[in-house]
């Protein structure tokens, strides 16, 4: 078996000599070994193809040299393979690139023919090439982008209740050659240009050939998919997000089967949104409608009668386990179990709540919920916890796009609780403190690590703790506004969440918009509401 | 001066957001500026030749800003004896991503870039073009050229300038391996290339005038390997910014009667310090975050510690045939030390480590730079098995957002301790 990743290498040449290539593609459960060979900042994906290797054992490998990390690979592995070589990939598809191609295949050839001492069965090279399958007219949703691994693609697969085809990098994989009879330089060039010939990935020089993948009538959706640190997919996430008709919700992974767990949210988001939620039936015979946000810091509870109206709310900490902060909050409601006809949750614990009738995504419960209270809102920001995000709009209420950080603690609720650890303050005091600034420190890190070493610094430097603070309070409205950005906010803007509290964000918030936000009286009940306001719809049959 | 700095920064950066235009003449004003006042008044302590340099670079940094219709956006490995020959301007991302952060007004345009989508793991050069192109302060070149080495970056920002721009855009694919065949591919892009600058700029390109520069480049390579036997033997004492300098006048800037003159001033200058090498030396790999204060603090002007060389200055030194401008310029490409495998890099790094008396290997792992830091665990073994201690350090070249001051300060410390103990 020998190993590859990239859908430029030549399966069907190593095919010709009796190999079996096997493309390695699983997620890694960490990092440890890629880490301790070559640095935590190289993309995840081929970290987590180290890990494949190294605890596969594995001992042959193929390559192509499409990026750094896969350079830096190879550069890694060199020496612990029975068998490895890279094959240099031109960027453009001309006569010129296609010869260079050409010549790499047939040194490719020479140096496997001689390591497994066989050589080119022509036969086999034409059994390797598989007919294309005819693909059904219907509509689905393509994952696009940067690779997924089995495990992604199985977990979107299941979310989404319409067909998904992946057509990420290694997937969308199209090579047909009818091998004539001819010289093996000839043959050589023939299959160089049709490796050349396929839908291009991000690296090479022209692109156009991507249209095929996003203008297809059938394409219903995009989840376009991005790895951390391996840049070129941003880029064409970006450019489509501007242009395209179709739905489209990006979501990022480290190639880790931990991250996995964020995606729910943003791709329970798109589902909604294109109105293809598999409805579940609902009766209920009470009198109120219960929402239930169970957020990483609070789980939070808003129970409305039929006129939707909000009759009673609680707030408490979610702690360790998100089904017994919702037992907790339901505790601290006055209304009784009995009179509650429907229970919708939302919020990251949303699907751990057994004894909610439905889950709705946050995105679309904030939606619901701000245009409830304010139908003037066309931009939520939503500080949470560990996820901010901005969602837009349309005039009736509905998601137009949203926006979410990833991993990154970053502007988050999360980043200002620890910042308030090392100022020794609550988040009370800091939301207090801010409003009292006098002079405008920036912190400048990104990183929320880094970002509590200026701090440490700034205390050591003397600064007054005001002045601290507002530097944070600009820091995570920088990293919001970025979001907001992303969305295209527009006029009216409603913040919402537990960072809604805060008067110093809010306030440069409000700098940078160049506007008054809108703040709820309750700003961590507006995807509680949302949710019992789905609670209501589904008993009214709506 | 730090505090100098930061308020022009902070009054720039506020133009920028508000007027692009204006805050781009304050930043040709502030370069061209400081190049005078360095050329003429600069550090006493720095060589004649080193602030003639600073005064060359700044002018390369502030005329394309001044004057776009000449000037070409290139990735820093791009061959721009052919620019020369033609009378354009390069622009690079190393060259303005250093200058901006040098001025104290990189984050806004960090930050803008971030804000169109350019992702945070991007290396940091290029995202600041991107966000310099954003905001209305890069102006429209005449067009795009990049080479496909030494990185992914060169793919990504360049095709989104093109794109930003509408300007013509032409890639140079970079194969590796050095091989009569690939020469033949890159000196027929070359061709192709010369060919594109010259429908798309309207300018001709004089063969007469391209076998002066390839001339002046060959000179200047030979004369930068004088310097570099000179630094082998004698301390300099000065500050690590002109590491940098001689990265851009060995890479775009080479070829130019100007950087030739330097280094002909470089090399009597250095003639005439003693012949010493007191205190630790250090060979520094890949850019540098000289703007750092903390870290310029530990280097600059330092008898007792010397950062001698970088190996960025000498990763295309090859032997230039004037005769053959086109298969010599695809050989110092293809030859280049970040092209293919680590260990060529490895290899080179070594080779003027040995030469130039080095006690121990400074690794700078530039955020984003996958090229490097993925080499870094490799390069340090490496290193170390042939006797040079190597310290791999992370950071980044022009994004103060990206590092961690105290900790980059406390290693950089140890390192110069075990060194020190070691000699």
């Amino acid at each position: 078996m020998i190993g590859y990743t990239c859908k430029y290498t030549p399966v069907e040449l190593l095919e010709a000599f009796g190999a079996e290539p096997r493309l390695l593609n699983s997620e890694a459960s960490n990092f440890d070994y890629a880490q301790s060979v070559t640095h935590m900042n190289m993309c995840s994906h081929m970290k987590a193809f180290l890990e494949n290797v190294h605890n596969s054992g594995i001992k042959e490998l193929i390559m192509v040299n499409c990026c750094d990390s896969v350079r830096r690979v190879y550069d890694v592995l060199k020496d612990d393979m029975d068998f490895i070589f890279i094959m240099d990939l031109p960027h453009n598809d001309n006569s010129c690139a296609r010869i260079h191609l050409r010549d790499e295949l047939m040194r490719l050839a020479e140096e496997y023919g001689r390591y497994s001492g066989k050589t080119f069965d022509s036969e086999l090279f034409r059994l390797a090439f598989v007919p294309e399958q005819k693909i059904p007219r219907e509509k689905y949703i393509a994952l696009l982008g940067a690779r997924v691994g089995d495990g992604l693609y199985s977990t979107v697969n299941d979310m989404v209740p319409l067909p998904v085809r992946d057509l990420t990098c290694s997937s969308n994989r199209s090579v047909q050659l009818s091998p004539a009879d001819e010289g093996f330089s000839q043959l050589m060039e023939a299959y160089a240009a049709k490796l050349l010939g396929q839908i291009p990935c991000l690296r090479m020089a022209d692109l156009a050939g991507r249209r095929e993948l996003t203008e297809d009538p059938y394409l219903a959706g995009i989840i376009y998919h991005t790895v951390k640190f391996c840049d070129y997919y941003g880029f064409e996430y970006e450019s489509l997000r501007r242009k395209t008709t179709v739905p489209m919700v990006k979501i990022e992974t480290d190639f880790t089967m931990q991250s996995l767990g964020q995606l729910s949210t943003r791709v329970g988001g798109l589902v909604e949104s294109m109105g293809i939620r598999e409805e579940k039936t609902m009766t209920g015979n009470g009198k109120y409608f219960v929402g239930i946000d169970s957020g990483s810091t609070t789980t939070n509870v808003a129970v409305l009668d039929r006129n939707g109206s909000l009759v009673d709310s609680a707030i408490v900490r979610t702690g360790a386990k998100a089904s017994k902060g919702a037992e907790k909050a339901f505790q601290a409601l006055r209304v009784a179990k009995d009179d509650i006809a429907l229970i919708v949750a939302t919020g990251y614990g949303r699907n751990n709540i057994d004894f909610a009738d439905d889950s709705v995504t946050e995105i679309t419960c904030h939606a619901r919920g701000a245009f409830h209270m304010d139908n003037r809102v066309r931009t939520i920001i939503d500080i949470g916890g560990q996820d901010s995000k901005a969602i837009s709009l349309d005039d009736m209420g509905k998601v137009k796009n949203f926006a979410m950080n990833d991993k990154c603690a970053a502007g988050t609720g999360r980043f200002l609780e620890n910042m308030a650890k090392v100022l020794e303050m609550d988040l009370d005091g800091i939301s207090k403190a801010g409003a009292m600034w006098k002079e405008d420190i920036t912190i400048s890190s990104m990183c929320t690590v880094f970002a509590e070493s200026e701090v440490v610094s700034l205390i050591a430097d003397n600064r007054q703790i005001p002045d601290i603070v507002h530097g944070l309070n600009k820091s995570v409205a920088s990293k919001t506004m970025a979001l907001v950005n992303r969305v295209g906010g527009e006029s009216r803007y409603m913040m919402t969440g537990g960072g809604a509290r805060n008067e110093g964000v809010v306030g440069c918030i409000e700098d940078m918009i160049g506007e008054k936000v809108i703040v709820p009286e309750i700003p961590d009940l507006c995807g509680a509401i949302g949710a019992a306001l789905f609670a209501l719809d589904a008993a009214e049959g709506k | 001066m730090k505090d100098l700095v930061k308020k022009f920064g902070e009054f720039t950066t506020e133009e920028i957001r508000r007027k692009p235009r204006r805050a781009r003449k304050i930043l040709i004003g502030a370069f061209r500026g400081f190049g005078v006042v360095t050329r003429y008044a600069g550090n006493k302590e720095d060589l004649p030749a080193r602030k003639y340099l600073m005064y060359l670079c700044n002018e390369a940094m502030a005329g394309p800003l001044a004057h776009p219709d000449g000037t070409v956006i290139v990735s820093i490995f791009t061959p721009c004896e052919f620019l020369q020959a033609m009378g354009l301007k390069p622009v690079f991302p190393e060259g303005l991503g250093c200058y901006m952060t040098a001025s104290a007004c990189e984050n806004v345009f960090l930050e803008k870039a971030e804000e169109c989508g350019v992702p945070e793991t991007l290396c940091s050069y290029h995202k600041m073009l991107i966000g310099m192109a954003e905001t209305g302060v890069l102006p429209k070149p005449a067009c795009i050229v990049n080479t496909s080495m030494a990185c992914d970056a060169n793919q990504l920002s360049f095709r989104y300038l093109a794109e930003y721009f509408h300007v013509p855009h032409f890639l140079l694919d970079v194969p590796t391996g050095c091989s009569k065949t690939n020469v033949d591919y890159m000196a027929s892009q070359l061709h192709d290339m010369v060919d594109f600058l010259q429908e798309t700029t309207g300018r001709y390109m004089d063969p007469e005038k391209l076998a002066g520069i390839m001339n002046r480049a060959a000179e200047t390579i030979g004369n930068y390997r004088k310097i570099l036997a000179l630094k082998a033997v004698k301390h300099e004492k000065t500050k690590i910014t002109y590491h940098m300098l001689d990265i851009f006048a060995t890479h775009v800037l080479l070829g130019s009667e100007e950087v030739l003159q330097y280094t002909e001033r470089m090399i009597r200058d250095l003639k005439k310090l003693p012949e010493s090498t007191p205190g630790v030396r250090i060979m520094w790999v890949h850019t540098m975050p000289y703007w750092q204060k903390s870290v310029a603090d530990i280097f600059n002007y330092n008898d007792k510690i010397e950062v001698v060389s970088c190996d960025m200055i000498y990763d295309g030194f090859t032997e230039l045939d004037p005769a053959k401008p086109y298969e010599s310029l695809s050989r110092q490409m293809l030859k280049n030390h970040f092209n293919g495998s680590g260990q060529r890099r490895i290899d080179r790094v070594l080779e003027y480590s040995r030469k130039m008396n080095i006690d121990g290997i400074l690794y700078f792992c530039h955020w984003g730079c996958k090229q490097t830091l993925g080499c870094g665990p490799m390069a340090k073994a490496a290193f170390e098995q042939a006797g040079f201690p190597t310290l791999t350090l992370d950071g980044d070249g022009c994004d103060s957002r990206n590092i961690q001051e105290g900790q980059m300060v406390t290693r950089i410390g140890a390192f110069i301790e075990q060194l020190e103990a070691l000699k």
